[in-house]
């Protein structure tokens, strides 16, 4: 007897006995009905026994056969075979290059952005972007950068079939992304001085510059003026931001005559946004560093003349009535002068801007 | 030999300079025999299997780039800020430190990272930058997810590459022609493997860029070759291996579309549709009937096969060419001609004048685009691009050739300063080197390399050595496609070598010449192994032959394997 006929007799077996202990227990007519039930249901198996078996063993033939074919293949039918599998193996393994990243999921158009968005840039390539498609965040959470404007290209810029390039991206910056407008933004008088803040000017993506969009926005992004790598996170918007007392960190300081630092952190002057072109006499001295003393003293009296009128606007009163006076600081090819309000030579360096203190 | 020995001592006393030359001679003698009797047993410990001697070998070599690179600290390239574009395909960023610019020690490991939109590819354009790297990164990343990490670990590409190479010199021990006896097969894939362990090739392996798919890629090409030039008709195996190889090699890096050429001229060398097709491809043609085709016709027929891998690799190339950046193209024209050709001349204005640019440009002679002065902001630059193309500055070498021979030699330099560039880290931070410390574990061809240094010239002397060896091969061994093989893989090197050594100095010229001539300086390296193996097969009597028990039964008249019919 074969295998398929020995299980087969044996599931018959089985079926008869549950079904007839079933009906000994069962005393009702519903338990009666019940057991007419798996009547029907081994009547249905009785019928679908030979055909399963049936298709069962031409299942198990044609696959031996399938086997036996291809043990007794000669050596040509082989060699495709592994010619087939080895092609498509190839093939798949070169296309991983296409294999394409999904980073669209989850992106709004870049006309989406309004004024007022805020903005997460983790990385330097997303400060660095043409576009950033990524979602907003709500101003009051962790961000990078500040939506200050936007605007729709014009001219040439707007009829070229390709974007521009990135040089002339930034040379177009100062036009589309005006200072006036980031002051503006900033809520900043004439005498208060943006300081660790950047501005990015941001255009559609490609896919978007080919369906004709030509919306542009202008960003104010957190820069940490002594690691130019770092992108520093804020919480909370810059608008109107010069009127209150957190602008101290957006505002330049100096500890000393050159060392540049924020007025969030202790300092001895601070920048009334005022600059001007250091005379010849002044850079012939050699980089500030180096400055003797005497070539110090005489830098500063003309530095104090110089700045005494923006520092007295930034104080709102003249100099000599107040305890600050008028310094001069210069960059490091000593070709301009920065004007500054110093504290008093003897009073320990301070935290926090004096422009508050002024409005 | 005993016997001469013994009686020799008697003349000691008549001459005792005689004696002592004796002795010196004995000894040599003895030293000679011993050394035959080593190479004996070590010949006789070999496995006899082809195949097993081959593993061996592999598992060797992959063992030593393994400890090459990971011990006694793992040694790498750093990143130089090109690292990103390629990277970010799988979802990874630098450190923020490290971010964009050059840095004083290797990181190993670089986290995962969601990128929106264009964030991820060029700078700026965010344009993709494809590479068949990406398959090797993929499988690192997917390695990395089963020993748990979230990012990359360059590790374990070093690691994978490691196992590459192992593979490739497995395979070179088992395709060099049977012409040469096994333990210079095994010393012929050696010094392939030394040379893909030096300090100037292996730091790749463990980096951001796309060059170890290159390196990678043209190392795995060369058994490839080897197999499919030692059939008489090219198999389906063979040609699919080579053209496998060969698209993984060419997708690596824009400049390694200089392989196609000769790789194009390889795969049309011998036909390579099976013989019963050869009459009619759909159905069997009667026996009666006789075929009529022109010569030509027959040639491309008997090479459809070829010429289908062939357009394939054609479509890959140029879809590939056609999906790289734009971006790339104005950066290296700008290289090319403010970094490479204004520096190098005696008249700046006039060359900016030929292409049709503002001779007021020329003060940007010596910037990068990047660099502080560069004159990417002035105003005359506008139209830059569309005035220099590879082509025009190609015509501009071509129509002065004093130019050109000082552009080669400035190539030749490059390629001789062969692991000497400075601005990339090796080591990780833990390594307890200084910043910017060069490997140097194993560096045999570097220091070999200051030779060429000195002189760069004979980079062209060790060019035309291998050029007359492997035309002297192919000329000596016409019968022979097992020999002739080593010969056409010579010629293959240098061809490409070549293409390349122009192409990355029609474009991107001094511009990091040291890091875009290193496949350049990769295949001429292997190019020691061909002359090796050219060598081993020079003596007629270093003949495998493989016993085949049907052989008699089949014909006496015809030998069975095309070397033994050549050397019979």
């Amino acid at each position: 007897m074969s295998g398929a006929r020995r299980r087969l007799v044996r599931a018959r077996k089985l079926c008869s006995r549950l079904t007839s202990a079933y009906a000994a227990r069962s005393r009702s007519a519903t338990i009666a009905s019940k057991a007419a039930l798996v009547r029907r249901a081994t009547r249905a198996i009785e019928w679908l026994r030979p055909r399963f078996f049936q298709a069962w063993s031409r299942c198990r033939a044609t696959s031996a056969t399938f086997v036996r074919t291809v043990r007794n293949s000669d050596a040509r039918a082989k060699r495709n075979i592994g010619a087939a599998v080895a092609t498509v193996l190839t093939v798949a393994t070169l296309s991983l290059v296409w294999y394409p990243g999904d980073t669209w999921a989850g992106t709004v158009p870049s006309s989406a952005q309004s004024v007022g968005s805020c903005h997460v840039l983790q990385i330097r390539s997303e400060k660095l972007n043409f576009s950033d498609v990524r979602p907003p965040v709500p101003c009051t959470a962790p961000h990078q950068a500040e939506t200050i404007l936007t605007g729709e290209l014009e001219g040439e810029l707007a009829a070229a079939d390709t974007r521009m390039s990135p040089e002339r991206r930034l040379m177009v910056m100062p036009e589309l992304c005006p200072e006036s407008a980031v002051r503006e933004y900033l809520g900043a008088g004439a005498r208060d001085e943006a300081y660790g803040l950047g501005v990015l000017l941001r255009l559609p993506t490609a896919h978007e510059w080919e369906h004709g969009i030509r919306q542009y926005r202008c960003e104010l992004v957190v820069e940490d003026p002594e690691d130019p790598l770092r992108i520093p996170t804020i919480t909370g918007s810059l608008r109107d931001i010069m009127t209150t007392p957190e602008s101290s960190r957006f505002r330049r300081c100096w500890t000393g005559f050159v060392e540049e630092t924020t007025c969030d952190r202790p300092h001895r002057s601070e920048s009334v946004s005022s600059i001007a072109n250091a005379p010849d006499w002044v850079t012939a001295f050699g980089p500030p560093e180096q400055f003797t003393a005497e070539q110090y003293r005489q830098f500063q009296r003309w530095a104090s003349k110089t700045c005494d009128a923006t520092v007295k606007e930034f104080l709102g009163a003249p100099v000599q009535r107040t305890r600050y006076h008028a310094r001069g600081h210069l960059t490091p090819d000593a070709g301009v002068l920065r004007c500054s309000v110093a504290s008093p030579a003897d009073q320990a360096p301070t935290t926090g801007s004096l422009a508050p203190e002024r409005k | 030999m005993n016997m001469t020995l013994t009686e020799k001592p008697s003349s000691e006393s008549e001459n005792p300079a005689k004696a002592k030359w004796w002795r010196r001679r004995r000894s040599w003698s003895e030293y000679r025999a011993r050394l035959a009797e080593l190479r004996t047993r070590v010949l006789l410990r070999l496995p006899r299997s082809r195949n097993q001697v081959a593993a061996i070998t592999g598992l060797v070599w992959a063992g030593i780039t393994t400890l090459r690179m990971l011990w006694p600290v793992p040694a790498g390239l750093g990143d130089a800020g090109d690292g990103e574009r390629v990277l970010c395909q799988i979802g990874v960023a630098p450190p923020p430190a490290a971010m964009g610019t050059s840095n004083g020690y290797v990181d190993f490991t670089w986290d995962a990272h969601r990128y929106y939109g264009e964030t991820c590819g060029v700078p700026t354009t965010g344009e993709r930058y494809w590479s068949s790297q990406l398959i090797l990164l993929r499988l690192t990343t997917w390695l990395g997810g089963l020993t748990g990490v979230d990012g990359i670990d360059f590790r374990l590409l070093a690691v994978l590459c490691s196992l590459l190479v192992g593979v490739a010199v497995a395979l070179l021990v088992r395709v060099l022609p049977a012409s040469i006896p096994i333990p210079m097969r095994i010393l012929v894939a050696s010094v392939t493997g030394l040379v893909m362990i030096d300090s100037g090739i292996a730091r790749f392996f463990a980096s951001p860029y796309a060059e170890p798919a290159a390196l990678v890629g043209v190392l795995l090409l060369c058994p490839a070759l080897l197999w499919l030039l030692q059939q008489r008709r090219y198999t389906w195996g063979a040609l699919l291996a080579v053209t496998g190889t060969g698209a993984f090699a060419i997708l690596s890096k824009t400049q390694m579309f200089s392989l196609l050429p000769p790789l194009v001229v390889v795969l049309l060398l011998r036909p390579s549709l099976p013989e019963r097709w050869h009459g009619c491809l759909l159905s069997r043609p009667s026996r009666a009937s006789t075929i009529r085709r022109s010569r030509w016709v027959h040639w491309v027929r008997v090479r459809i096969p070829a010429l289908a891998m062939i357009a394939l690799l054609a479509l890959a190339t140029s879809i590939n060419m056609a999906s790289q950046p734009k971006r790339y193209a104005e950066i290296n024209a700008y290289s090319q001609i403010f970094t490479t050709m204004l520096p190098m001349s005696p008249d700046p204005e006039n060359d900016l004048r030929w292409f049709g640019l503002d001779p007021s440009l020329a003060k940007g002679a010596g910037t990068n685009i990047y660099s502080p002065g560069t004159v990417a902001f002035d105003p005359a630059y506008d139209g830059f691009s569309e005035a220099v193309s590879v082509a025009k500055v190609a015509m501009f070498y071509l129509s002065q050739p004093g130019r050109l021979v000082k552009l080669f030699d400035a190539g030749l330099n490059g390629m001789a300063g062969y692991n000497t560039e400075t601005y990339m880290a090796n080591y990780p931070e833990h390594a307890g080197v200084g910043p910017y410390a060069k490997e140097t574990r194993v560096s045999l061809f570097s220091w070999l390399s200051n030779a060429y240094r000195a002189v760069a010239w004979l980079l062209v002397a060790q060019w035309l050595l291998v050029l007359t060896v492997c035309l002297t091969v192919l000329r000596h061994w016409r019968s022979s496609p097992g020999r002739r093989s080593v010969g056409i893989l010579g010629l293959f090197l240098l061809s490409a070598l070549s293409i390349q050594f122009w192409a990355v100095m029609m474009t991107e010229g001094q511009n990091e010449i040291f890091k875009h001539l290193i496949v350049v300086d990769l295949m001429m390296l292997l190019t020691v192994p061909v002359l090796i193996a050219a060598w081993a097969q020079r003596k007629n009597n270093n003949i495998e032959v493989e016993f085949d028990p049907d052989a008699d039964s089949r014909t006496h008249a015809e030998p069975n394997r095309p070397e033994e019919r050549s050397t019979a």
